[in-house]
C-alpha cells in the first residue's frame, strides 16, 4: 500500500483533473488570476492556494505621496505591487518614503509625480483639505487613486470627485481604516447573516484626545505655523466612525442632527475653519429606517475608533479604551468573546501587524487586487462619499444649533 | 518538493459592495444542490451558505479526482450544527465522506451520518476560518484541520481503513452545511497533504476533559500538554477565565503544590485546591493583582478574596512554586498559601494561616489550575497528599451592631460612644466592615479614613454583603488604588500614599458600567488624585451594594459615611 510519501505523478494528477485545467486555461486575463493555482509550486512546506489567488505576473506600479501616514502601508509587501516612485514636499519625509518602500525614484511634488508615465496608480496621503484637489489631479492624469480619509471637506468637492471619477472611469478607493478592523469585518458578516435581527441602532465613535501635550503640539503646528489639523472640525473627519454603520450595512445616512461643544480655547477662535467645537455628537437616520449615533471628540479622556451595534436579536461591542471587552451577545446563544482574525485573507507576505487594528495591509491589498481584477474596491467613491458627506452636513447642522438636515446622496445614478 | 494544485475558486468580474445583493454562484464553478448559496467578497471571494436550517450542499464542479489532499477553508457561523467538505462523493455530491466542524467538534462521517472518527475537543470559534483537509489514498483516508494560517495544525486523525472500491472512484469535492450558516473559500485538490502524521498533533496533547474523563475544563481555554510525556500543562488561549481540574486527585486537610509560569500579558494564574469539578467551590492560591508585577492571593471560591500581599512579587516568564495547605484549628478551618522561588525553598510570600471556614477547609476536593486573561503553564504536581497541622487558637470578631457586618480577620470596634467612628485595632490580613443599611447602585460613595503605621485601607462601595463583589478606594503605603473586591487592581497612583495619622476623604463613583475614585485632603475640597472612569461589566448597572470599610496590615479609623445617588 503506498504511503502518503509516495507521490502521485503529475501526469496522473493532470489526467484526473483535466477538465478543470481546460476550463481554467480558457478564461481571459481578468479571471486568469483565479486560476493561478494551476501551476507547479516548489515551496516547502506547501501553503494553501487561497494565500496567493492573484496572478503574480500582474503588477500595479504605484506612486506614494505623503511621507507621514503614507509610509505606514505595505505596498512593498504586496506581490502584485511595485512602488515606482514616492513624493513629499519635505525632503526628510521623501527620503523616509524611499527607505520604507525601497524606491529609487522620488519627486518633489504630487504634481510632478503624476506626470510619470510609468505609474499606474497613486496613493495620496496628504493633508485632509487637499484630498479632493489631489485626487482630481491624479485621476485627470489617467491614474487610479487611493486616498486617505476623508474624501473631501465640502459638498462641492464631493460633486467634483463624483464627476471626475465617472468621467475618467478610473478607480478610486478611500483608505478608511475602520473598514478592515477585524470587528468591523465580523460585524459585516453578522449583518449579512441577519444575526442582529430587524432593528439596528449603532453607536459609532472616534475619540482622539488633543487636549494637551506633545501630540497636540505636533499635530497642530509645524515650524511654528498651524497645520491643517489646527481647529479641524470633528465632523469634517467623520469616516473612522461613520464607516462602522455604512461599511457594515451598506446603508446610507439620510438625515442628521448634530450638536457640538467647545470652550474658550484660542484654537477655537482663530482657526481657518471658523470651527467653535472640540467635540460633536450627531444623530442620523438611515436609508434602511435605522438609527446611527456618531461621536467625534478631540477633547475627551478616551481614545480610539469603535462602535457598538444594538439589534433586537443580538448586540456587539467593540473593545473600548476604558476597558469594555469585545463581546457579541446573540439571542439564545452563548456569547462570543473571541474576535476572529482575518489575516489569512491576505497574501502571506502581507500578514503582518499594521496600524489601526491591522487594517493597513488590508487596504493596501484591496486596492491592488481591485486593479488587478478590474473591479471596484470595497470602499469605492460612492461608499467613501456615503461615509464623508454626513459629517459635512452634520457640521452645518451644528452651526444651526442641531437643526435636522437631509444628507445628499452621491451614489451612481 | 513538487506539487500540483488544481482549481481555485473562480469569480466573475463583479463588484462586491456591502449592502448590495449577493450574487448567485456561477454554475460552472459551484453547482447548488441544497441551501442558499451566494458569492460575497471580503478581500477574497467567498461562497456563503445563508440558510440557518436544513441541509446545504454545493458541488465544486471544477474539482474532480480520487487520490490526493482535498481541502477547503470553512468558516462556521454562530450556533450552527456542522459545516465542512464532502469527498469521494458521486457527481451530485451524494455519498462519500463528510469532514465537518461544528457542535461535535471535528468529525468525519459516512453519508449515513455515522461518525468514523472525531475530535470532540477541537477548539473553534464562530466566524473564524479553519482549513479542513481529507487525504485519500487507495484503501485509506485520514483527516486534519488547521488554523486560519493554513499551517498550524489543530487536529489530526490516524489513517482510517476504507475499502479499495470506496477510494477508487473519482468524484468532485462538495461543500455542505447542516443547520448552519457558513462560508467557504480556497478549495483545492493538491498532490501532497499540508502535514504528515506527527506524534505531537494538538489533539494528542489536548487535555482529556469532559464527562467521565480524568480532567474537567471550565471556561473557554485551550488546555494542552506541552509534550507527549504529559507532564507539563499549558493553557494556550487568551481568554477571560479558564480552569482545568484534575478529577483523579481528591483530599482535604492536606498540602498541595505545583510549579507555575505566567506568560506575558496574562492577568493572573493560580492553583485550585480542594475544589469541585466545576470550579464553583474550593480554595485558590492565585498570582494576581498588578499584571506581571503582582501578589499572591488566597481566595475562597467563588472568588472571595481572603488574603492578599503586596505587589511586585511575581513576574512574567518566571518559574515559581505555589504551595497550599489546609488544617483545622479547633473548630476553625484554615488555609495557608505560599509563593516560593523555583528552588522550592526560598519563600517570597506567605499568607500565614487564614480562616477560610470549616467547610472550605474540610471539604474534599480536587487539584486544579486557573488562568485569567492569558496563558500560563503548570507542572510539578502530583496526587500525593500531605497532612495538615492542628492548632488551638482562633480569632474573634465582635458584633458592632448598628447594621454593621464584619468579614475576614482583624478586630473592629467603635471609637466613640455614638457608634459613628469605626476603628480597626488589629493587624488584619483582610478585614471588611459593611453597613447593611446604606445601599445603592449608581452614585457617589464617600468616607473619611485615617491610617496608622503600615495600614492599607479605605472605602468599600457597592459591595455585596458577602464581600465578594464591589469596589474599594484604597490608600496604601505604596499608593492609591481602585480595586475590585475580587482583588483586581483596576487603577493605581503611586504619587499619593497613606501617611500615618493623616486624614483623607475617599470617594467612589459608580456610573452605569464604569466606576471611578477620588482622594481628597482632610478639607474635603483639595483633590489629591482621581482616576479615570474604568469600565466594568454592565451587569454592574443593576447590582445593589452597600458601603463599608476595608483594612489590611494595621490600625485605622473610618467615619463620615455618605452615599449620594
Amino acid at each position: 500500500m503506498p504511503s502518503e510519501e509516495s507521490r502521485i505523478t503529475r501526469r496522473d494528477f493532470l489526467r484526473t483533473a483535466g477538465s478543470a485545467m481546460v476550463s481554467a486555461l480558457a478564461v481571459g486575463p481578468t479571471l486568469s488570476a483565479w486560476f493561478a493555482g494551476t501551476s507547479v509550486r516548489a515551496q516547502e512546506p506547501p501553503g494553501p492556494a487561497a494565500a496567493t489567488p492573484l496572478d503574480p505576473g500582474r503588477k500595479v506600479r504605484v506612486g506614494v505621496v505623503g511621507g507621514g501616514f503614507g509610509a505606514a502601508f505595505q505596498w512593498h509587501l504586496d506581490p502584485n505591487c511595485i512602488v515606482q516612485a514616492v513624493s513629499d514636499l519635505r525632503p526628510d519625509r521623501r527620503a523616509y518614503l524611499q527607505q520604507v518602500y525601497r524606491c529609487d525614484k522620488a519627486y518633489e511634488s504630487l504634481e510632478k509625480l503624476v506626470l510619470d508615465p510609468d505609474i499606474d496608480a497613486v496613493a495620496v496621503f496628504t493633508g485632509a483639505p487637499d484630498h479632493a484637489r489631489h485626487v482630481v489631479e491624479v485621476l485627470n492624469h489617467g491614474k487610479h487613486c487611493i486616498c486617505a480619509v476623508p474624501a473631501c471637506m465640502t459638498l462641492e468637492e464631493a460633486q467634483l470627485l463624483k464627476e471626475t471619477k465617472e468621467r475618467t472611469g478610473l478607480t478610486y478607493m478611500m483608505a478608511e481604516t475602520s473598514y478592515y478592523r477585524p470587528e468591523c469585518i465580523l460585524a459585516r458578516q453578522l449583518w449579512e447573516d441577519r444575526l442582529f435581527g430587524e432593528f439596528l441602532y449603532s453607536e459609532v465613535e472616534y475619540y482622539h484626545n488633543l487636549s494637551v501635550g506633545a501630540e497636540r503640539e505636533a499635530l497642530f503646528f509645524y515650524e511654528g505655523k498651524p497645520t491643517w489639523r489646527y481647529g479641524l472640525p470633528p465632523m469634517l473627519y467623520p469616516t473612522h466612525s461613520t464607516c462602522f454603520h455604512v461599511g457594515v450595512t451598506g446603508e446610507r445616512l439620510t438625515k442628521v442632527s448634530c450638536v457640538g461643544w467647545g470652550d474658550d480655547d484660542p484654537v477655537l477662535k482663530d482657526n481657518a475653519y471658523r470651527n467653535p467645537f472640540w467635540n460633536m455628537v450627531s444623530l442620523c437616520t438611515t436609508s434602511g429606517g435605522r438609527i446611527c449615533r456618531n461621536n467625534v471628540f478631540w477633547r475627551v479622556n478616551a481614545g480610539g475608533e469603535r462602535a457598538q451595534w444594538f439589534g433586537n436579536k443580538a448586540t456587539m461591542y467593540m473593545p473600548g479604551s476604558g476597558g469594555q471587552p469585545f463581546i457579541v451577545q446573540p439571542e439564545g446563544q452563548a456569547p462570543m468573546t473571541v474576535c476572529p482574525s482575518y489575516l489569512h485573507l491576505l497574501p502571506e507576505p502581507m500578514r503582518v501587524p499594521s496600524g489601526h487594528g491591522d487594517s493597513h495591509a488590508f487596504l493596501t491589498h484591496e486596492f491592488i487586487a481591485a486593479l488587478v481584477e478590474e473591479r471596484a474596491p470595497a470602499v469605492d467613491l460612492y461608499e467613501a462619499l456615503a461615509m464623508t458627506v454626513p459629517g459635512i452636513v452634520a457640521m452645518e447642522s451644528a452651526r444651526r444649533d442641531g437643526e435636522q438636515l437631509p444628507i445628499p446622496n452621491f451614489d451612481a445614478a | 518538493m513538487t506539487r500540483v494544485v488544481v482549481a481555485l475558486i473562480a469569480l466573475p468580474a463583479l463588484s462586491f459592495v456591502p449592502g448590495t445583493e449577493a450574487v448567485e454562484p456561477p454554475t460552472d464553478m459551484l453547482t447548488v444542490r441544497d441551501g442558499q448559496w451566494t458569492w460575497r467578497r471580503e478581500v477574497l471571494p467567498i461562497a456563503r451558505q445563508g440558510s440557518a436550517s436544513g441541509e446545504g450542499l454545493a458541488v465544486c464542479t471544477r474539482l474532480h479526482g480520487a487520490r490526493g489532499a482535498w481541502r477547503c477553508y470553512v468558516e462556521p457561523g454562530i450556533g450552527g450544527t456542522e459545516a465542512g467538505i464532502v469527498v469521494l462523493a458521486d457527481e451530485a455530491g451524494s455519498g462519500g465522506l463528510r469532514l465537518g466542524l461544528g457542535a461535535e467538534g471535528l468529525t468525519l462521517r459516512r453519508a449515513d451520518g455515522k461518525a468514523v472518527w472525531s475530535d470532540e475537543g477541537m477548539p473553534w470559534y464562530p466566524y473564524q476560518a479553519y482549513l479542513l483537509e481529507v487525504v485519500v489514498e487507495p484503501g485509506r483516508v485520514r483527516v486534519q484541520a488547521f488554523e486560519s494560517d493554513g499551517r498550524s495544525l489543530s487536529s489530526q486523525s490516524p489513517w482510517l481503513a476504507m475499502t479499495r472500491a470506496a477510494t477508487a472512484r473519482p468524484g468532485p469535492l462538495a461543500l455542505y452545511t447542516r443547520d448552519a450558516i457558513a462560508r467557504f473559500f480556497g478549495w483545492e485538490l493538491a498532490e501532497a497533504p499540508l502535514s504528515p502524521i506527527v506524534p505531537d498533533a494538538p489533539n494528542k496533547l489536548r487535555l482529556a476533559a469532559g464527562p467521565g474523563a480524568p480532567w474537567a475544563v471550565v471556561g473557554p481555554g485551550r488546555w494542552t500538554w506541552t509534550g507527549t510525556d504529559h507532564q507539563r500543562l499549558r493553557q494556550r488561549a487568551t481568554v477571560e477565565r479558564s480552569s482545568a481540574i484534575w478529577r483523579e486527585t481528591r483530599g482535604a486537610l492536606r498540602s498541595w503544590e505545583c510549579r507555575v509560569l505566567v506568560r506575558p500579558g496574562a492577568g493572573g494564574a493560580g492553583m485550585l485546591f480542594q475544589c469541585d469539578d466545576k470550579a464553583e467551590q474550593g480554595l485558590l492560591a492565585w498570582l494576581g493583582g498588578e499584571f506581571g508585577n503582582g501578589t499572591l492571593l488566597l481566595y475562597r471560591l467563588p472568588l472571595d478574596a481572603l488574603w492578599g500581599g503586596e505587589s511586585g512579587n511575581w513576574h512574567y516568564d518566571t518559574e515559581y512554586v505555589l504551595r497550599a495547605e489546609t488544617r483545622l484549628n479547633g473548630e476553625v478551618g484554615e488555609a495557608r498559601v505560599q509563593l516560593l522561588q523555583a528552588d522550592g525553598q526560598t519563600v517570597i510570600q506567605d499568607s500565614g494561616w487564614v480562616n477560610v471556614g470549616r467547610e472550605a477547609a474540610t471539604r474534599e476536593g480536587h487539584l486544579g489550575f486557573m488562568t485569567w486573561l492569558g496563558t500560563a503553564e503548570f507542572w510539578g504536581f502530583t496526587g500525593d497528599t500531605g497532612p495538615g497541622a492542628v492548632v488551638t487558637t482562633a480569632s474573634a470578631v465582635p458584633d458592632l451592631g448598628q447594621g454593621w457586618t464584619t468579614l475576614g480577620d482583624g478586630a473592629w470596634e467603635w471609637a466613640d460612644k455614638d457608634a459613628v467612628r469605626l476603628r480597626q485595632t488589629g493587624t488584619p490580613q483582610r478585614a471588611l466592615a459593611l453597613h447593611n443599611e446604606t445601599r445603592g447602585i449608581a452614585g457617589t460613595w464617600r468616607c473619611r479614613y485615617r491610617p496608622d503605621t503600615g495600614s492599607s485601607g479605605g472605602l468599600v462601595f457597592q459591595a455585596s454583603l458577602d464581600g465578594r463583589e464591589g469596589f474599594a478606594a484604597l490608600l496604601t503605603p505604596e499608593g492609591l488604588r481602585l480595586e475590585g473586591l475580587d482583588g483586581r487592581v483596576m487603577w493605581q497612583d503611586r504619587s499619593v500614599r497613606a501617611e500615618p495619622g493623616r486624614e483623607f476623604v475617599l470617594t467612589g463613583e459608580v456610573m452605569t458600567d464604569r466606576v471611578a475614585m477620588r482622594c481628597y485632603a482632610a478639607d474635603g475640597q483639595t483633590l489629591l488624585s482621581e482616576c479615570p472612569a474604568v469600565y466594568v461589566p454592565d451587569t454592574n448597572n443593576r447590582r445593589q451594594g452597600v458601603i463599608g470599610a476595608l483594612c489590611r496590615g494595621g490600625r485605622a479609623e473610618f467615619w463620615d459615611w455618605q452615599y449620594t445617588p
